[in-house]
């Protein structure tokens, strides 16, 4: 499946408008029953591919990742937000066999996303999302000659996250999504199916505006 | 919490399917001369360097084309190649006989086998199975045949040639393989993305030429 604009150009623009509705709406935000967040930490990802040629194992995956989000949330009753989140994490691909590790391409990997919260006590939160995973490696060879994937994904997270002040909230998070794979360079190998991948998250997230009245 | 629950129901249901690869199998031989032995470019060396002599004209374009056109087959990043403008560091060397070939346009006119030929030279190999010296790819062109005839055997040829320099030494029987002595297609074939697949994930006997620094 292939992106009809530049998803590297529009995410990016996504990532500001979000962090600068951060920045210049806290206190407007908090009237509203909004608020926005940033997020970042660790991200590991499974194997994209695991293949074999003439007996050797062979498996792609991407490196562990450093990861950026931003969220925009509104309340929809007390202790329930729904909002969308961006989210970008980007490392090498890496092509690992027995003897060898090869990174092949830089993979950058953003995940918008709609994100529902829900409080389950006056620190922990779960947060459920559904969104899409897009695959932007730095070059179109390998497994993404012909084209890169557009993958939906399901997502979960807890988050710890006790009060800093009326206004902001910082919390630990760890999350898991999971999505399917396969690109179309694959496909006219020979492959069949699509790989689950599994994707852990491990961060920190600051919240601003929305808690005092709602929560 | 049910939405929850249901959501990791939905996540477990993802992992039903999995992604399952092709067999490969090669359809004619890996190794050099039948001697049992198999060479292809270590990670370590890669990017492959080609050198084209200066008068080659419209030839370095062909064997850019031709390293593309074998990158392509690979799904791992297994070779690269680039050209090099210092024949002293280059792992292969590229001549034309008779200087620059004409420079037309391809057509999809039927081969001519004689417009053209290519030879690709692996010179001796060191009692640990080390070439010696650079690998060396020459190139032919007739004068009498027709330019476009000639241009299009040399899109052929040029790209065979460089199938050789991965270590593809041997011949295909399919006539519509590239890797055929006759080539009449222009691009590899299932058969040779397979067989070269299988050789850059088998142990390689023969060790590259040794690189001299610049």
């Amino acid at each position: 499946m292939s992106w009809p604009v530049q998803p590297g150009t529009a995410g990016r623009l996504a990532v500001l408008g979000l962090f600068s509705l951060g920045l210049s709406f806290p206190s407007a935000a908090a009237r509203a029953q909004v608020r926005v967040g940033v997020r970042g930490g660790v991200l590991v990802t499974s194997n994209l591919v695991r293949d074999s040629i003439a007996a050797e194992p062979i498996t792609v995956r991407p490196n562990t990742a450093a990861y950026l989000g931003v969220t925009l949330e509104t309340q929809v009753r007390p202790g329930t937000w729904f909002g969308a989140s961006v989210q970008v994490g980007r490392s090498d691909l890496v092509v690992k066999t027995p003897a060898e590790e090869t990174p092949v391409v830089t993979l950058t990997v953003w995940t918008p996303a709609a994100t529902l919260s829900q409080r389950l006590t006056p620190w922990f939160n779960i947060e459920v999302r559904a969104g899409a995973v897009i695959y932007r490696p730095s070059s179109r060879v390998g497994i993404f000659q012909g084209g890169t994937p557009v993958e939906p994904v399901l997502g979960v997270s807890l988050s710890a996250s006790p009060p800093l002040s009326s206004r902001f909230t910082a919390a630990v998070e760890i999350g898991y999504d999971a999505h399917q794979f396969t690109t179309t360079r694959l496909e006219r190998e020979g492959f069949t199916g699509n790989t689950t991948v599994h994707r852990f998250m491990l961060g920190i997230s600051i919240r601003a505006g929305g808690r005092a009245q709602g929560e | 919490m049910r939405k929850a629950s249901s959501l990791l129901v939905a996540l477990v249901a993802l992992g039903c399917e999995s992604l399952t690869a092709p067999t490969r199998t090669a359809t004619y031989p890996l190794d050099r001369l039948g001697s049992g032995l198999t060479f292809s470019w270590p990670v370590v060396r890669l990017p492959v360097r080609y050198y084209v002599a200066p008068d080659a004209g419209p030839t370095a374009r062909l064997v850019s084309d031709g390293i593309v056109a074998w990158e392509q087959q690979l799904l791992y990043g297994e070779y690269r190649g680039i050209i090099s403008t210092d024949s002293s560091t280059a792992d292969v060397i590229v001549r034309v006989v008779g200087g620059a070939p004409p420079d037309v346009p391809l057509t999809d006119a039927a081969p001519v086998l004689n417009a053209c030929a290519g030879r690709t030279r692996v010179d001796s190999l060191a009692d640990d199975h080390t070439i010696i010296g650079p690998l060396r790819v020459r190139i032919d062109w007739s004068e009498d045949a027709d330019p476009s005839d000639v241009a299009n055997c040399l899109a052929r040829i040029v790209t065979h040639e460089i199938g050789h320099t991965l270590g593809l030494f041997a011949h295909s029987a399919d006539t519509g393989d590239l890797m055929n002595a006759n080539p009449r297609v222009r691009t590899p074939s299932m058969n040779d993305r397979n067989v070269l697949q299988i050789l850059y994930h088998t142990p390689p006997d023969i060790h590259p030429p040794e690189r001299p620094e610049p």
